[in-house]
């Protein structure tokens, strides 16, 4: 098999175990396609794999058998300056333990196309103070990482990834550790990344309404398998979140966008 | 800039200081009356013969401990890692008490000794983490931990079973001892650390990537398992090459990087090289002041350089918070 010219990256039969774990897979049988220029966004209840998904298109893992496709290449065949050029990954976990300021660790974005010394080129200094102001992140500029708030924190991350000038974005879980302004803020800052610098977003959410609000395509993960692909509409439906999450959901529609919307239901409610 | 040209200076007024000081009646205005080319042969001997290579092994092993130390403290996450970490220090005493206790000559016998131990147990430790382990921070630090405390009871064992007049040489080595360095010795220590140092100046920019954790390093185009491995590879080298021939100077690779992280930061571009520089200061201050502040005699080395060095970090880590 071959990628499309209209892909992005493509994922054909990929599967993953961790070592030593017993031989349960992680990740069995995953295919699909993301499109360029699309929001891809992955949903699944914790432990279906999507994380190892992510790792896995990022090339930081390799998959026990199948293929990751990258502008019509096998992602291995790519060497690690290269992957990084096109590919930039913004981790759930963002550490803060060292003390740095937002503008260096924008800088640390560069680094795939920088010498080993990482020296700072006018190219770079360029496109580290657009990516600050394309985040907001230009007035807090020389303050240390360690001293912002979770939300700030997150932008300063997602700036970095913008240095990086890659062709794909992917995002682990950029907005559940904020709240619902700042979830807010993030996703039309994906959003904007996408329609103004055409860029591809694989994004992994738990919120099942900021994907319906704001994504292409959805794809619903169950125990490292792909249960449901296509539009929100399509993939996001009461009876697939019902099967997926086992949990019972309220269906109806989003007041101002045409996407589902989708409650669970408490149990005194049942 | 600003910053490496004040620790340079430091460097400067810290060799003129140690070659300044001693035993004998070499002073200041010795010094300088000698390094103009004076003709005093007594002098002269005093100052190239014994004062020159000391203090300049005191420069090198405090360049490569402190560098060690740094090196550590980012690979493994960890503040209380040191160049010693992985055991390095076991291994290299119990080679060197079984060195002296064969009654090898100082160097290159137990200095040879003392260097087959410490490498034997870095690859240890190396093989123990290598499997499941992945070269994880907790395998590495752990595997370390335990080799160093197996090798603390054999050096225990060696001592009780050891007889007064070697027991002395003996923890004179464990204090650290930079007194019988000669040029030779220093030419080979040079020859060692200096490499290293080129090589993890060389990966100090992706030392700064890996403190982003191991899947933005990754992401970042950094193989991490391979730096890694580098990285320790140099700096266990650098630091057997060190402990071989000045024995287990204390303190300094645990303090330098430190105080230089409260002061500058953490870019390890500047951190490498002010740990390099600052380091050799610090150790030949020290050594300095360990030959001056007794009438008779010296303090071990290993003392001072904890004496001066945990007030001067306790009050620059008051100031930081």
């Amino acid at each position: 098999m071959t990628q499309g010219l209209h892909s992005a990256v493509t994922a054909e039969g990929l599967r993953y175990s961790y070592r030593g774990r017993g031989t349960k897979d992680v990740l069995s049988d995953v295919s699909f396609d993301v499109v360029k220029g699309e929001f891809f966004v992955v949903l699944g209840p914790n432990g279906s794999g999507k994380s190892t998904l992510m790792r896995l298109l990022a090339g930081i893992d390799k998959p026990g058998s199948g293929t990751v496709w990258l502008a019509g290449m096998p992602l291995h065949h790519y060497s690690r300056g290269d992957r990084a050029k096109h590919i930039a990954f913004v981790p759930q976990i963002l550490p803060s333990e060292f003390s740095m300021t937002v503008r260096d660790l924008v800088m640390s974005g560069r680094a795939p196309r920088q010498g080993i010394l990482g020296l700072e080129q006018n190219e770079d200094i360029a496109s580290v103070e657009e990516a600050m102001a394309f985040t907001g992140i230009s007035e807090f500029s020389d303050r240390d990482v360690q001293s912002l708030s979770g939300g700030e924190r997150q932008r300063v991350f997602i700036a970095s990834a913008i240095a990086q000038e890659p062709s794909l974005m992917l995002l682990d879980e950029p907005t559940s550790a904020l709240d619902p302004s700042h979830q807010i803020r993030v996703m039309d800052l994906m959003e904007r990344l996408k329609r103004e610098k055409s860029m591809t977003i694989v994004m992994v959410l738990h919120d099942i309404n900021l994907a319906a609000m704001y994504a292409d395509t959805v794809l619903v993960l169950k125990r490292g398998r792909i249960f449901s692909k296509g539009t929100p509409f399509q993939a996001l439906t009461r009876e697939t979140l019902e099967a997926v999450y086992e949990c019972p959901f309220l269906a109806d529609h989003h007041p101002l966008l045409n996407v589902p919307r989708f409650s669970p239901v408490p149990m005194k409610c049942r | 800039m600003i910053v490496m040209g004040v620790l340079g200076l430091l460097l400067a007024l810290a060799l003129v200081l140690g070659l300044s000081t001693g035993a004998g009646q070499v002073d200041v205005a010795e010094f300088f009356r000698a390094a103009s080319g004076g003709k005093d042969s007594m002098a002269d001997a005093i100052l190239y013969r014994i004062r020159l290579p000391r203090v300049l092994a005191a420069a090198f092993a405090g360049a490569a401990l402190s560098l060690g130390g740094l090196v550590f403290q980012a690979i493994l996450k960890n503040p209380l890692s040191e160049p010693y970490i992985l055991g390095v220090s076991g291994g290299s005493a119990v080679g060197a008490i079984l060195g002296i206790l064969a009654g090898f000559s100082r160097f290159p016998g137990v200095g040879g000794t003392a260097f087959t131990g410490s490498m034997a147990t870095l690859g240890l430790v190396v093989v123990l983490s290598s499997g499941r382990g992945a070269f994880t921070k907790e395998f590495l630090i752990l595997a370390g931990v335990m080799v160093n405390a197996f090798c603390s009871a054999f050096i225990m064992f060696l001592m009780s079973m050891t007889q007064d007049n070697k027991l002395h040489t003996i923890m004179f080595w464990l204090m650290g001892d930079l007194s019988s360095s000669d040029m030779g010795q220093f030419t080979i220590l040079a020859c060692s650390v200096v490499p290293c140092f080129m090589v993890i100046t060389m990966m100090s920019h992706r030392m700064n990537l890996m403190l982003l954790g191991r899947d933005k390093a990754e992401s970042l185009g950094v193989d991490v398992k391979k730096t890694t491995l580098i990285l320790m590879i140099a700096t266990s080298f650098m630091v057997s090459a060190t402990v071989c021939q000045c024995g287990l100077l204390g303190f300094v690779g645990l303090v330098i990087p430190h105080i230089f992280r409260l002061i500058l930061g953490s870019d390890h571009r500047v951190l490498a090289p002010a740990c390099i520089i600052g380091g050799a200061s610090y150790l030949v201050f020290c050594d300095m002041t360990a030959r001056w502040l007794p009438s008779q005699g010296e303090i071990p080395v290993g003392v001072v350089t904890a004496m001066i060095g945990v007030p001067l970090f306790i009050i620059l880590l008051r100031r930081k918070i």
